[in-house]
């Protein structure tokens, strides 16, 4: 839709517009397009405050609009980083806090319009959950599948709690909803959660199967970390990997205290957990490089998701995705996760994980669990 | 910077000034943060955990003097703050604690005045124990600030308006650990200053309060910290900020963050500082008592006592005299020379993180299964009066403000009177 000259001059200048709303008394954000400008100074917040000075008056000026005004601060959460996310998200609740929430047929007009972003339609559900959660419940039954991640989560959430509440007089229909379920989620937690009950209820699901964790890996270690040296040190396989994105398995190399070779090592069967402690006799102050192959039939937006205790690296096809140096600091599956792309056919992924030397009782884990996703979370088979 | 845009920057600061000078007068209120009896406005009130009176009894039940009981919209083992006739509890939930809330109660009746939510832009997870929402928030009278262990910071009207929101954890992704932060943000000199100490990127900032812009960040040691930032002031009546940490100990200009002074020691990683009128308390694997001095000195230290350095909990400022719990056992001493007055064993009372607080010659203590005591200071000794059960873990820090006691339970919030 063309702008008019004046929604321009607003869009380029939200500072000055809001100027000219003070200076006018408009305190209320009248006008359309002052209210169009006021949520473009948000949306344009970024890291280290920038972007601040305008949209702190814009923020406060927005919060005294009327409640009927509220999907237009939504809409104005499409695409945003997470910082203006929760910028929007405040004014949200602090317009609802002075003005009451817009009319229930407004909200859930809104959230089920897809072509609305998704964030705001979130938004928005949780508004309805707050003035009527009977009238949320409803929707939410039929929007287990919604590309909203929020709006996801919380019918997956909703479905959960009806099948526990039938798990114990009819299982047939709690096994039904708690499979469903299991489609539809995309957090690791409720995944488990689902694993879990699904159990209880006699139906064998892996968390290695439901979340799709890599099990077969080639192994090489140990390389040398006393002092914590080896996370920074390129070992041959590392240096291999990032030059030319292949690996020669069939080479030895020198380890940490002689000769080493790959081997094959294979994660746990219910967790996928692959347990270095055990392969490398509870090793310590080590490195070890795992490689694994990936095939998938296109190209295409995907995760790296790591799940470990150890500071590690991850390169897909040659490429750093992620690196963390932390040890022994809480672990869980999912607990990294860095975005890349996926080509079509083979894909190449090497892991570093490295183990300290700590003493402490609580420090002798050396593990991982690995898995690759789309961008919403749902894991992806190699070769399909 | 040019000189257009040393302009375009003023002309943008006159338009905020414009915009909020109207506004901060009409719409938002602000209260006075020089009655301490009347706020509690952060970690441990002013730093001491302490306040002239509180409830003589703690005691739920038909006979109990709970004031009122509020369910909270999620786990917490932050401290609430008291700011004027609203008591503000910071909460945390989700999969994984990803949901953040800040809640505004009435002190008087209990009554849910405001709630904000927002999304967790850094890591959340944390240990099964604790929280999302572990530090404590803050207030310097006009606006709330609450913080939590995703290094996110939302600046809120006492109204519950949203001034600003930073990431911290987003504009610093490797920032923070998955045990949990916990260290909580203080207020000085019209800066917010919180330590983000862990093995990843580790940092102290100064966050400008009126704009939530940084005024600056220095690097810390690269260690799992979660003691938090003490303010000491000077007889001229300037202010350091003082950071602990397990390398060493430094004083900071709040609003410049220059180092003042610096002490090559580690103290505690868990405890904080306590400051003691013109003492400073810090634990340790030694407590240590520094005499704060004349500004553009470093403190000097006055005595160091291996017997009265906390575990978890920090100390507690009554008078001149203070508390360390350790473990099970309280401990009391004197600020001046750091001699044990008595110690006494508190039978029934389990594992404690939570730092207790102290109100007309009691002290009121939490273990973490619920389970809480009211223990008085007899001088030479020290007898447990009364003992009550909250049935809900308790790892947060209470607080005190005109007479009552709040407790913040794992998700409800209690008010004794």
């Amino acid at each position: 839709m063309e702008r008019t000259l004046k929604q321009k001059r607003c869009l380029l200048q939200p500072a000055a517009a809001i100027a000219i709303c003070c200076a006018l008394g408009l305190t209320g954000l009248d006008a359309a397009e002052n209210v169009e400008a006021a949520i473009e100074a948000v949306r344009r917040v970024g890291t280290d405050g920038q972007g601040f000075g305008d949209a702190l008056p814009a923020a406060q000026q927005l919060q005294q609009i009327p409640a009927e005004k509220i999907t237009q601060v939504l809409d104005g959460a499409k695409e945003v980083n997470p910082i203006a996310e929760n910028w929007i998200r405040g004014i949200v609740f602090g317009i609802a806090q002075k003005s009451g929430s817009p009319d229930l047929a407004v909200l859930k007009a809104y959230v089920n319009d897809q072509a609305k972003n998704a964030i705001g339609r979130g938004i928005a559900m949780e508004l309805i959950q707050r003035e009527d959660s009977e009238v949320a419940q409803g929707m939410l039954s039929d929007l287990m599948n919604d590309p909203s991640l929020a709006i996801r989560e919380m019918a997956v959430e909703q479905a959960i709690g009806n099948a526990k509440a039938l798990a114990e007089d009819q299982a047939d229909a709690a096994i039904g909803i708690y499979r469903d379920a299991l489609t539809s989620a995309r957090h690791p937690k409720q995944l488990s959660r689902i694993v879990e009950s699904l159990g209880k209820l006699g139906e064998a699901v892996t968390t290695a199967e439901a979340f799709s964790l890599i099990l077969n890996w080639k192994s090489i270690a140990p390389f040398d970390n006393e002092g914590g040296f080896g996370y920074a040190a390129v070992y041959a396989p590392e240096k291999q990997f990032t030059g030319a994105g292949q690996i020669d398995l069939s080479q030895k190399h020198d380890g940490k205290a002689g000769e080493i070779i790959w081997q094959d090592v294979a994660g746990s069967n219910d967790e996928g957990l692959v347990n270095l402690a055990d392969v490398y006799n509870k090793e310590k102050g080590a490195v070890a490089y795992l490689f694994a192959e990936f095939d998938s039939p296109e190209q295409q937006d995907a995760q790296a998701r790591l799940g470990c205790i150890n500071a590690n690296k991850v390169w897909v096809n040659g490429e750093e995705v992620m690196a963390t140096e932390v040890y022994h600091s809480g672990s869980m599956l999912d607990q990294y996760v860095a975005p890349f792309e996926l080509k079509k056919g083979k894909n190449t992924i090497l892991l570093k994980i490295c183990q300290n030397e700590q003493e402490e009782s609580w420090a002798q884990r050396w593990e991982f669990q690995f898995r690759i996703t789309d961008p919403t979370g749902k894991g992806l088979e190699s070769g399909n | 910077m040019s000189i257009y845009q040393i302009k375009k920057s003023s002309f943008r600061s006159a338009i905020v000034l414009v915009c909020l000078g109207g506004f901060t007068l009409s719409l938002f209120s602000s209260v006075s943060a020089a009655d301490p009896t009347k706020n509690w406005l952060g970690f441990r009130g002013d730093g001491t955990s302490a306040s002239p009176s509180a409830p003589a009894e703690i005691k739920v039940g038909d006979d109990g003097n709970v004031a009122w009981k509020v369910a909270m919209p999620g786990k917490s083992v932050a401290g609430p703050i008291v700011v004027g006739d609203r008591v503000i509890s910071t909460s945390s939930g989700g999969q994984e604690g990803e949901k953040l809330f800040v809640t505004a109660v009435s002190l008087k009746t209990g009554e849910k005045l405001w709630e904000q939510s927002f999304r967790a832009t850094g890591r959340p997870f944390c240990h099964p124990t604790s929280a999302n929402a572990a530090p404590s928030p803050v207030s310097d009278g006009e606006r709330i600030f609450a913080f939590y262990s995703s290094n996110d910071l939302v600046c809120l009207s006492l109204e519950g308006d949203l001034l600003w929101y930073r990431g911290l954890g987003f504009d610093y992704p490797k920032a923070g650990n998955d045990i949990g932060m916990a260290s909580s943000p203080v207020i000085s000199d019209g800066t917010l200053i919180a330590q983000v100490e862990a093995q990843g990127d580790s940092f102290a900032i100064g966050i400008d309060a009126a704009t939530g812009v940084n005024l600056w960040r220095m690097a810390r040691p690269r260690q799992s910290n979660w003691s938090s930032p003490v303010e000491i002031s000077r007889p001229d009546e300037s202010t350091e900020v003082v950071m602990q940490s397990g390398t060493n100990i430094i004083a900071v200009d709040p609003r410049r963050g220059n180092i003042k002074w610096i002490i090559e020691e580690g103290a505690d990683k868990i405890a904080s500082g306590t400051p003691a009128g013109d003492y400073l308390l810090l634990p340790g694997s030694e407590m240590m008592a520094l005499n704060i001095g004349e500004s553009a000195t470093t403190p000097e230290i006055m005595w160091r006592n291996s017997r009265l350095s906390p575990r978890n909990a920090s100390a507690v400022l009554n008078d001149d005299r203070f508390y360390s719990l350790k473990g099970s056992v309280l401990v009391a001493a004197t600020v001046e020379e750091g001699e044990q007055v008595w110690q006494k064993r508190l039978s029934g009372l389990g594992g404690t993180w939570a730092t207790p607080v102290a109100a007309g010659g009691r002290i009121y203590i939490f273990d973490q299964s619920g389970v809480g005591l009211v223990v008085e200071d007899q001088g030479d000794s020290a007898e447990t009066i009364m003992e009550v059960d909250l049935e809900e873990p308790v790892l947060a820090s209470p607080a005190i403000a005109d007479g009552k006691l709040i407790v913040r339970t794992n998700q409800s919030l209690f008010c004794f009177e």
